[in-house]
């Protein structure tokens, strides 16, 4: 019987033994993954740090047995051609999946750093961020301001060391309201946080700077590595059999993306690899932001190029356009706006600047 | 249960969602959603998490969570795209002599 092992059980392994499934993929599908069950980790920068009643489980326990994918809690310690070893077992594999995702970046200073990526990371964090801990956060992307929201929620004293405006490459434009939220929200200093700044006025760091890819595994299975496993566009390494999706990849030629819609979205992709379908044409990049009270959504490309404009709706949302092709779109508290402006790249609408701009309109017309 | 009569067909706009809170259904939220094709119902938070689908995408008898876009079939609320995995509880509505009956907790 063919079988398919996928080590790593986040958002990006997970949706590939489901899509296996859903493509009618008759072999055996095994998940290799230390935790007890398959995690969504989103939540663990916002709504798990600040409450109890988060449930992380991607699926219920019945789902796995429902749908005849079993979950291995143990860790790989290698893989290679057709075969796949935790510190316990052998596994023969058709079908190789590396879903490892990424490490984080921390820094090394004279107080306690955390960092947020794991479980366990969450959890150790919850209990440091007593009412009162005066606490630094570092970083200049996504999970600085939402560590930051979560901290102050706990009643910690927050102080972000940001070296630019967050994650201006995201939401572009939008970038600069949601760093005035913050800067309105706990205090903010425009600098790198380094061995040199005085620390003497914080109880702990939390370090946000970014991740690495989880190659460790990978390192001695001969695929190549750089930045990342280096897949094609089918997401296969240079070992026949053996794919890595998700945050521990990267795409020949292309930078990283270490965001969970490029998890679901690889994952979706290698479905078609290992089935040998046709894939729908790719959704265009999606990525999301909780902070300070704020939903910050963005799809595709929001920095114009150009020969590209930058179209207003309202201070809230904005779009990047090629002459009649929406290119990507940016919005704070209208998810409306990105479930419409995904529809027009996918379907490659024509949109006319001028409807884009009218809030009177409904932007689902537009995508119809 | 007896049906709860929530309006006339005209009350609902088509291709989107309303929202019917806890001081209506008795119980957990509804969202009702009405098509070209009829009327659903299904419970209005998302499965996969806090979110209120009747803000969703309706479209081609499905209606997509506004938050993290997982899709629902309107008829049997069958979850169609992660991250939910769970299918969202339906509720039967019908139109009879001009109102919509929701009966919220009977399975359509």
């Amino acid at each position: 019987m063919p079988s398919t092992v996928i080590i790593g059980g986040s958002v990006a392994g997970f949706s590939v033994a489901a899509g296996l499934r859903e493509a009618g993929y008759t072999g055996t599908v095994t998940i290799i993954d230390p935790h007890e069950t398959a995690l969504d980790r989103p939540p663990l920068s916002t709504e798990y740090l600040v409450d109890d009643d988060v449930d992380l489980a991607l699926a219920p326990p019945e789902w796995f047995q429902e749908h005849s994918v079993t979950w291995v809690q143990d860790t790989a310690i290698s893989f290679g051609p057709g075969t796949v070893e935790t510190t316990r077992q052998h596994f023969d594999a058709d079908h190789v999946v590396i879903a490892t995702g990424a490490v984080p970046k921390t820094l090394d200073l004279a107080k306690p750093v955390y960092t947020l990526r794991s479980l366990a990371d969450a959890q150790a964090l919850r209990a440091a961020l007593q009412p009162g801990v005066r606490v630094a956060i570092a970083g200049g992307g996504l999970l600085a301001p939402e560590l930051a929201t979560s901290a102050k929620t706990l009643g910690a004293k927050v102080t972000v060391f940001t070296p630019q405006v967050p994650a201006t490459e995201i939401f572009g434009e939008l970038a600069h309201s949601l760093y005035r939220n913050m800067t309105d929200q706990v205090d903010v200093i425009p600098r790198r946080l380094t061995v040199d700044e005085n620390l003497a006025d914080f109880d702990l760091v939390i370090a946000a700077v970014g991740v690495a890819p989880a190659v460790e595994l990978a390192q001695d299975s001969g695929v190549s590595i750089d930045d990342g496993i280096v897949v094609d566009d089918h997401y296969r390494t240079n070992i026949d059999g053996v794919y890595a999706i998700g945050d521990v990849c990267r795409i020949h030629g292309q930078p990283r993306h270490d965001h969970w819609d490029h998890g679901r979205a690889s994952a979706a992709r290698v479905v078609h690899t290992i089935m040998g379908t046709q894939p729908a044409v790719p959704t265009p990049q999606w990525v999301w932001s909780d902070q300070f009270g704020h939903d910050a959504q963005a799809v595709g490309r929001v920095i114009p190029q150009a020969h590209e404009h930058l179209v207003h709706r309202g201070d809230h949302a904005i779009f990047v356009i090629n002459n009649d092709r929406l290119i990507g779109a940016a919005a704070i508290d209208d998810h409306m706006v990105i479930r419409a402006a995904t529809r027009i790249i996918t379907r490659d609408v024509r949109v006319d600047p001028d409807q884009l701009a009218d809030t009177d309109i409904q932007i689902r017309r537009l995508a119809r | 249960m007896t049906a709860i009569d929530i309006g006339t067909p005209e009350d609902f706009p088509l291709e989107e969602g309303v929202y019917l809170g806890h001081e209506i259904t008795g119980d957990e939220p509804i969202a009702v959603f009405r098509t070209e094709e009829g009327f659903y119902a299904l419970n209005d938070r998302c499965t996969h998490g806090n979110y209120s689908l009747s803000e969703g995408w309706v479209e081609d008898g499905t209606v997509e969570c506004p938050k993290h876009a997982s899709s629902f079939c309107l008829a049997n609320g069958k979850v169609l795209n992660l991250p939910a995995t769970v299918d969202a509880p339906t509720h039967k509505i019908e139109v009879v002599d001009g109102r919509v009956l929701l009966s919220p907790g009977v399975h359509a």
